[in-house]
């Protein structure tokens, strides 16, 4: 009847707001790995630490499509309406690009720091 | 039966039960606020409401064509809160919403309706000294605290929803927590080795969840196991009392009225039952089984009697005990050495010459 927290519930808080900074990244990368449809990538980051909602998903989805990474496709399907098949642009291959360099170096800086 | 409202999804007509529809009406509504200086706007508001549909799709077969109020807010607790803000200047708005706390009720851990746990909740304190506190204001007031608990118990409203529960703590609302919890206990057991991948994340916080309802409705038969208990030496001792004047062996004295030992039996009766049954129902609460909370006033009502019978078993103790401690059996007794009670002399005068 009463969930308590394990002790690192006090980690996936504090770094609660780097998960959400790095939700467009992320995001860029599943649709690089494949075509996908909005429900498929809340599928994809239900299984990791990225778990969002379709609350925050969709207004990301929209922004990344004004700012010209990716672009959507109508897939008519049978039983429904059609749907938005996003895809990845070649300025969001770019942009994707560039993230995961300044991700890398960023990772690495952590890394070296306090080494001897 | 409730009223069905028929609404339009994105070109599909869905039929929703008239609470399920306040709820989703109140959630567009409160996305709009926030995509509105969204130049997507309108683009993102059919978005939410296909998602919508489809997660609808899910509950409706050829032989349910209604959406339940239930289900239509598990949907919406699904799909968040609508994240408006572009810039991350928003983030100190927020934050102050944030930090604002409300004042509820919280039954998970609550020892009887969740008053001192909500409360506790809001001030930040710990719930043994909000606890402390009410028993003392009760001893001091001469049992008032009971009155200002239930007053309470009325006035502040349960947290029910996810959303509510974090904004009884001033947190913000993320996803399901149970999900992510289940989820979490995926993932380490996946990198255990414990389940091979030939099991889907969906099938283990299905199963996890089954297996945790489980767990409660095990626990709910056991409590329910001690209540029938309690109810059977209930009625046994009415019996016992009716037929022959004794309570499991112990004779009843001259002048002791056997409607009063009814009484004092039936009030130590409510008084391990009521909690009990209230138990009993949030357990099943929490495993699913009851999809609603009990109504307030009703369980308010049993909780009133409950602190009558309380009352009544004190009260008639403390004569009861003086009267057997100066070896005075009888009631006129009582009253000719000054005791007090003299609200019960008149009701037990009454009740003597009635038996007798």
């Amino acid at each position: 009847m009463l969930y308590k927290g394990s002790l690192c519930m006090n980690i996936q808080d504090n770094f609660g707001p780097i998960r959400k900074g790095l939700l467009g990244f992320v995001v860029l990368k599943i649709i690089a790995g494949r075509k996908a449809y909005a429900a498929d990538i809340i599928q994809e980051l239900n299984k990791t630490e990225f778990t969002t909602q379709e609350g925050t998903l969709y207004p990301l989805l929209s922004r990344l499509r004004r700012e010209g990474f990716v672009d959507y496709e109508w897939v008519e399907s049978e039983a429904g309406p059609p749907r938005k098949y996003y895809i990845l642009t070649k300025a969001g291959k770019k942009e994707l690009e560039n993230l995961e360099k300044y991700w890398n170096g960023l990772h690495l800086t952590i890394k070296k720091l306090g080494e001897k | 039966m409730n009223k069905v409202v028929i609404i339009n999804l994105n070109g599909n007509a869905y039929h929703i039960e008239e609470d399920g529809y306040d709820a989703l009406h109140n959630y567009l509504e409160q996305a709009k606020k926030r995509l509105k200086t969204n130049p997507d706007k309108e683009e993102i508001l059919s978005d939410f409401e296909q998602a919508i549909a489809d997660k609808c799709n899910e509950y409706l077969s050829a032989k349910k064509t209604v959406i339940k109020a239930s289900e239509m807010k598990k949907i919406i607790e699904q799909m968040g809160p609508v994240d408006g803000e572009e810039e991350s200047e928003g983030e100190t708005n927020k934050d102050t919403k944030e930090s604002r706390k409300k004042l509820y009720q919280i039954r998970e851990g609550a020892w009887i309706s969740g008053v001192c746990n909500g409360l506790a909740v809001y001030f930040g304190i710990d719930v043994m000294l909000v606890r402390a506190i009410f028993i003392i204001l009760t001893f001091i007031t001469h049992g008032a605290g009971i009155l200002l608990y239930i007053i309470l118990m009325f006035l502040i409203p349960w947290a029910k929803t996810p959303e509510e529960k974090a904004k009884a703590r001033g947190e913000k609302f993320t996803a399901d927590s149970f999900f992510v919890k289940a989820s979490a206990k995926y993932e380490e057991f996946r990198k255990k080795g414990i389940i091979p991948s030939s099991i889907s994340q969906e099938q283990f916080v299905h199963n996890w969840k089954m297996l945790h309802h489980t767990g409660n409705r095990i626990g709910a038969m056991v409590i329910g196991f001690i209540a029938g208990i309690v109810l059977w030496f209930w009625i046994v001792s009415l019996w016992s009392i009716a037929t022959s004047g004794t309570v499991f062996g112990y004779g009843l004295g001259n002048g002791v009225s056997r409607w009063l030992v009814a009484l004092f039996v039936t009030a130590i009766a409510y008084i391990l039952f009521w909690p009990l049954k209230v138990w009993i129902r949030s357990t099943l609460i929490s495993a699913e089984v009851y999809k609603k909370e009990p109504r307030p006033f009703i369980e308010g009502l049993g909780w009133l009697v409950w602190a009558v019978a309380i009352i009544v078993f004190v009260s008639m103790s403390v004569i009861y005990s003086q009267a057997l401690t100066k070896d005075i059996m009888s009631l006129e007794n009582v009253l000719t050495h000054g005791q007090k009670a003299e609200n019960f002399k008149a009701k037990h005068f009454y009740f003597n010459t009635k038996v007798k």
